[in-house]
């Protein structure tokens, strides 16, 4: 019987010592990196190019109002970068990092057809909504990032991330890095790869990629709240470990003006406000949440993550409520069996004291999320969950 | 101590033990010197995951046989042979030599996995658990590749006696 162990040694004997010194890999290393970003840079600007390209050939924009409309031809398939193209030139520019998935998410029936839910909204298409909407402000977003990992209701940290729309390529945004407190760090893009689609790309310095997809929307209507869908459908792939603690840092929270300043909850005494499903006192319409319930999507957690700071054209954070008092802006989370760990998110604005939507912000409709009655939204009261009318 | 100096530490003391896991996995010496330098320099690229790891040792070692079992499709059409000419005047005698290289060709008759496995928990002596941690499958794969690999590894031996190590 041969000894395979010894065989081994004595063939592996046979190796010369390494003969390219440390200095020389090092140096190999560097330039390796720094190929690397150059060549993601590259890769992400053809996508920059292309989007663009893309809007350029999106169609006419209407004003109305305050909010803008894209009517835009079908986008020829060779104007816009595939999902397979990307992906392609991603693993060539990060041949190191583990590609973990691309997803398509399933389009959602509520965005046919439901053009009108969006009033309110400045729209163009892609990114541009949130560039028109926020008057090339950055805009402040709280992400919210959700580990498959975690327990059923138990909350993600929430990181507070900036972002803004670039005026000289609007398909795109810069961008978001998200900040964890253990340090990890995520950066984000997030590409209109046609007017009807977006593409978000994180990666992490934990060496992976995540490339997710969102399509099938209607042409020229990117409502606010999709890209944070997408943001929140890549880490959630991506499985960046997060604790479950905390919510936005209330210092990196704009501060409202005048009455609103004394008016305005605090994070910590949002807390406990709305935790449960049971228990959600700001949501406007409860047989939204049964519909959205029975549609398989179950409500985890509700949390108000921050004060507003703009919708329908009006800049929250230097205003008030309708009745001088802070808006707050709540997000409900929701789970949804076809996209396990991802968590839905919905926008409502909320004023604090009077219990009233005040937001014309129907996204939350499109969202599966809690749905106001029009009229009732129009006369800026919605009824109160208990069933106990207008506050 | 800085990145660049803890990264050259380490380099300089797995290199050659590196290079010695990849000739057994390639077979020649130019490919394992290829196949070494591509994991160090991909370990300084990511030095700081590389350093933070619970093994450092294991993450390149991971790298490696990555890249090995990756080259796979690239290197379809390069010719995977043993050297012809053993370098006998490295030591021993002529015997110690053919001996060697029979071993190194019997090896190269393995299918890369089998070889990987073998060469990982064999040569390099890791468990079943840190096998399938760097080859990135199960460990009852890992059982089912080994044993693969070693019966037909001692019946190419066996087919081919000389002053081999027998027990």
């Amino acid at each position: 019987m041969i000894d395979v162990e010894s065989a081994l040694e004595q063939a592996a004997g046979t190796a010369r010592p390494f003969p390219i010194p440390a200095d020389r890999l090092i140096a190999e290393g560097r330039r390796r990196r720094a190929r690397r970003r150059a060549v993601l840079a590259s890769a992400l600007a053809a996508v920059v190019v292309a989007g663009a390209a893309t809007a350029a050939v999106g169609g006419v924009i209407q004003g109305r109002d305050d909010e803008l409309v894209a009517t835009a031809p079908p986008v020829p398939s060779a104007a816009a970068p595939t999902e397979a193209a990307l992906v392609d030139a991603l693993a060539e520019a990060l041949p190191e990092y583990r590609l973990l998935a691309t997803r398509q998410l399933p389009a959602d029936p509520m965005l046919e057809g439901n053009d009108s839910l969006y009033s309110g909204h400045r729209r163009i298409g892609g990114l541009e909504a949130n560039a028109a909407s926020t008057q090339n402000r950055a805009l402040s977003v709280n992400w919210q990032v959700v580990s498959p990992g975690l327990a059923d209701g138990e909350i993600p940290r929430i990181v507070e991330a900036q972002t803004r729309t670039d005026p000289a390529a609007p398909a795109v945004a810069e961008p978001a890095e998200l900040i964890f407190a253990d340090g990890g760090r995520i950066k984000t893009q997030v590409l209109q790869t046609a007017v009807s689609s977006l593409l978000a790309v994180s990666w992490a310095d934990n060496g992976t990629v995540v490339v997710a997809r969102l399509s099938g929307l209607p042409e020229g209507t990117v409502p606010n709240g999709d890209a944070d869908r997408l943001f929140a459908l890549a880490h959630a792939l991506a499985g960046i470990p997060l604790d479950g603690t905390a919510a936005v840092d209330p210092a990196t929270s704009p501060a409202p003006a005048g009455p609103a300043a004394a008016a305005a909850p605090t994070v910590q005494s949002l807390e406990g406000f709305g935790r449960t499903a049971d228990t959600m006192p700001i949501v406007g319409d409860p047989q939204s949440r049964t519909n959205a319930e029975a549609a398989g999507r179950r409500i985890l957690d509700c949390v108000s993550v921050s004060r507003a700071v703009e919708i329908g054209g009006r800049d929250w954070t230097k205003d008030t409520g309708p009745n001088g008092t802070g808006v707050v802006r709540a997000l409900y989370l929701y789970s949804d069996p076809d996209m396990p760990g991802l968590l839905h998110a919905s926008t409502v604005l909320f004023d604090w004291v009077t219990r009233q939507v005040v937001s014309t912000d129907s996204q939350r409709s499109a969202r599966g999320g809690p749905k106001v009655d029009p009229a009732s939204e129009q006369a800026g009261r919605v009824p109160c969950p208990d069933g106990s009318g207008p506050a | 101590m800085t990145d660049d100096q803890a990264y050259a530490e380490f380099a300089r003391a797995e290199m050659d033990q590196l290079t010695r896991v990849a000739l057994l996995l390639t077979g020649q010496q130019q490919a394992a010197e290829d196949l070494v330098q591509e994991t160090l320099v991909r370990a300084y690229v990511h030095w700081k995951k590389v350093a933070r790891a619970d093994s450092p040792r294991a993450y390149v070692r991971r790298t490696m046989t990555n890249a090995f079992l990756r080259q796979k499709e690239r290197d379809r059409a390069r010719p995977e042979l043993l050297g012809s000419v053993p370098d006998a005047a490295l030591d021993g005698g002529y015997g110690q030599v053919d001996a060697r290289a029979e071993v190194r060709q019997a090896l190269l008759a393995l299918p890369r996995r089998q070889r990987t496995a073998v060469v990982l928990r064999h040569y390099e002596h890791m468990t079943e658990a840190e096998t399938a941690r760097a080859m990135g499958c199960a460990v009852g794969t890992v059982k089912s590749l080994t044993s693969r690999g070693l019966a037909s590894l001692r019946n190419l031996l066996d087919a081919a006696p000389s002053d081999r190590t027998r027990t």
